[in-house]
């Protein structure tokens, strides 16, 4: 077992960093195409532990692209490097990808679904929905559709409900949905990861330089356990988020449980590191200006997509049940 | 990046679950009291060292299988796993079995290191003081130089195993006039030494598994030092260090059956008719710490890959030991929320006070805190 980077992988991470910083962000998308960050599975393409690499640096920098949504339905559905955004969850109803009430007849969608990110500047949706033959993912263009923006905590993430009443543009009858909930859940966390170290190195600088009671604040043992906890936070999940990836790239058949447990674990603890960042800061962090709540926004915005913490906690608890027959 | 287990390991895997299967012994063979159960214990060390499952990854000369470390953490697993008994020789292969290892000479090697391995001969550590607890390099135990090796005087604590020890790593001052840390020397004490005295103190379990240790002008010979003098510091924060990682991988085994002991004891646990595991309360509370212990597993694992990998592990060893304890925890207070006082058994209620000082050895909660801010983050010291 292994569970390092490898040197490959290091090289990604670095040119990844790197792209992000100089990139504008009308930019950051075409440039990723053309380094090859958006080829995903096969011999050459990229697989989950190197996408949730290029994630969390994505996350770090709080780039507004579509990567983990695109690179989640490639992962786990095939096809070419498109933007295109998963539609996982439906109004009103507990998260559950592979249960839609979003029908598909004659070829046409029908329904809505909620908590799409990037609804507006995708080119395409992948669609669970339920068919005579079964549940299956519908592939619709963005103009077919009716797009509404919904309220967010972060608005760079545009998340929107859309409805569809529209032709399908492709029907995949055998998708791996639970693949598709499962990567898009850990890439998303990647991102929160990436958000949540970069609030920590800047709460780390603060306390490092801000002076009260003629000391730094840094040297202050509640300050500094404090900045030690959210080090064991953005460590721990990060390496729950690459666990999880790795067995998706093995497929490793506890692969599902995994990326469940991994995005619980994450939402909760990257949120954590974000309101301990605003803590380290003290009121200047609530000022509009500082970037901090930039972080904090990212992190609990993503940290509901694709089953909120609780959603995955409840899934786990009810399967530990399930397994000794105590519910059905 | 790799989680499989290669096919040498999954060979040995099958091996070693093959051998438990035939001789892990149940929990009703196993002695209650202690001298017995010692004696029992021992026996069972040496029956996996004849197998080849103790100190696999030590060197062949000194009694070892000369395997990679990997190797030896398949077999802690798969022990973890199947309830085995824990070694008796437990500091010895952990703590002071690396430190002879790493810091120890090859005379030195030699002599100590095969019966660590056998369980013929069992170590302490005698670190801790009544006055030097987190605070360790303020301990006032002195080690005075004179013709006939060092003369040793002071009062240890926490002192695991000390009853039954044949020696003890003893942390002692050799040079007061320098700087705490750098006055401190590692001596091989003999427990048979005239001035040793050993006194049991009985845990809040109701067992007596850790001792206080006096020394009153114990003798001891030159040879018995570990590495130079004043080296003692370097070497106890090296092997500690180590062993905060390398012991979650199998701890978290162990945890996770404990856990499906819990999910079992709450399916056959019925309230209001209907069993407890059916309730969604339970159910969270039982996801939750689910969470904390494979979390632990995949922070140990990818912490600890350097190391399984032949290199070395630093500070960051302390992000996984606050993690092992805080899951150790959890999940017993979760037991006794769930199952209650009564239900819990003795299995429980033993675990559930057991686990209080997860958080407090092997360096406080507090102290690993200390550890990151200072070496991981280098925050100012004022």
């Amino acid at each position: 077992m292994d569970l390092q980077l490898t040197e490959e992988q290091q090289w990604l991470a670095e040119s990844v960093d790197q792209l992000v910083t100089r990139e504008p962000a009308d930019r950051l998308w075409p440039a990723l195409a053309e380094f090859g960050a958006l080829e995903v599975g096969g011999d050459d393409g990229l697989g989950a532990v190197e996408l949730t690499v290029v994630a969390r640096h994505l996350g770090a920098k709080l780039a507004a692209i579509p990567f983990a949504e695109s690179a989640a339905v490639q992962f786990a559905l095939g096809g070419e490097p498109a933007r295109v955004a998963p539609c996982l969850s439906e109004p009103g109803r507990r998260f559950g990808p592979a249960d839609p009430v979003t029908a598909l007849e004659d070829g046409r969608v029908v329904g809505e679904k909620n908590a799409v990110a990037y609804a507006a500047t995708v080119d395409a949706f992948a669609v669970p929905a339920a068919s005579p033959d079964g549940v299956v993912l519908a592939v619709v263009a963005r103009e077919a559709t009716d797009i509404e923006l919904e309220a967010t905590l972060d608005p760079t993430l545009e998340p929107a409900l859309v409805r569809f009443d529209c032709a399908a543009e492709r029907v995949d009858d055998r998708p791996a949905l639970d693949v598709l909930a499962a990567i898009a859940g850990v890439l998303v966390s990647a991102e929160s990861v990436g958000a949540a170290g970069a609030a920590l190195d800047l709460a780390r600088e603060y306390a490092s330089q801000r002076r009260q009671f003629g000391h730094t604040i840094g040297s202050f043992q509640a300050v500094r356990h404090k900045l030690a906890d959210m080090y064991v936070k953005v460590e721990s999940s990060w390496s729950s988020v690459l666990y999880a990836a790795a067995t998706l790239d093995e497929r490793d058949p506890d692969s599902l449980r995994t990326a469940s447990i991994a995005k619980a674990y994450a939402a909760r603890a990257t949120r954590d590191v974000a309101h301990d960042a605003l803590q380290v800061f003290g009121g200047i962090a609530f000022t509009a200006e500082h970037p901090a709540h930039r972080f904090l926004r990212r992190i609990v915005a993503r940290g509901g997509h694709y089953g909120t913490a609780r959603d995955h906690e409840r899934n786990l608890g009810r399967g530990l049940a399930q397994q000794l027959e105590v519910v059905s | 990046m790799k989680l499989a287990l290669a096919p040498e390991e999954r060979r040995l895997q099958g091996e070693v679950r093959a051998f438990l299967a035939e001789h892990a012994p149940e929990g009703d063979e196993i002695p209650h009291a202690l001298d017995e159960r010692m004696a029992f214990l021992r026996r069972w060390q040496a029956r996996c060292y004849e197998a080849g499952y103790v100190g696999r990854a030590w060197p062949a000369e000194f009694g070892g299988g000369g395997r990679p470390t990997s190797e030896q953490i398949v077999v802690d697993q798969e022990l973890a796993a199947a309830g085995a008994p824990e070694f008796p020789s437990v500091v010895g292969l952990d703590v002071l079995g690396p430190a002879i290892l790493a810091f120890g000479s090859d005379e030195q090697r030699r002599r100590y290191l095969r019966p660590i391995l056998s369980a013929d001969e069992l170590w302490c550590q005698g670190f801790s003081e009544p006055e030097a607890g987190s605070d360790l390099a303020a301990l006032t135990t002195t080690a005075v130089e004179t013709a006939d090796g060092y003369t040793l005087n002071g009062q240890k604590t926490w002192i695991s195993w000390g009853q039954f020890a044949r020696w003890c790593g003893v942390l002692a001052r050799t040079d007061p006039d320098v700087a705490k840390h750098k006055g401190i020397s590692l001596l091989v004490v003999d427990m048979q030494s005239e001035g040793v005295d050993v006194r049991p103190m009985e845990q809040i379990t109701g067992h007596a598994e850790f001792a206080e240790l006096f020394l009153d002008d114990v003798v001891v010979p030159k040879a018995n030092m570990l590495g130079s003098p004043g080296q003692g510091w370097t070497i106890a924060m090296h092997v500690v260090a180590h062993e905060r990682g390398t012991a979650a991988l199998p701890r978290q085994v162990m945890l996770r059956t404990w856990f499906d002991r819990l999910v079992a004891d709450a399916g056959n646990t019925a309230r209001d008719g209907a069993p407890l595991l059916a309730d969604e309360g339970v159910q969270a509370a039982l996801a939750a710490a689910l969470i904390e212990i494979e979390v632990l597993r995949h922070h140990a694992s990818r912490t600890m890959s350097p190391f399984l990998n032949g290199g070395t592990v630093g500070p960051e060893s302390s992000g996984v030991k606050l993690l092992m304890a805080q899951a150790e925890q959890s999940l017993c207070a979760s037991a006794m929320d769930i199952l209650g006082d009564a239900l819990g058994g003795d299995f429980w209620r033993e675990r559930y006070l057991y686990s209080r000082a997860a958080t407090v050895y092997g360096g406080t909660q507090q102290i690993q805190r200390d550890i990151i801010a200072n070496r991981v983050l280098s925050l100012p010291q004022d």
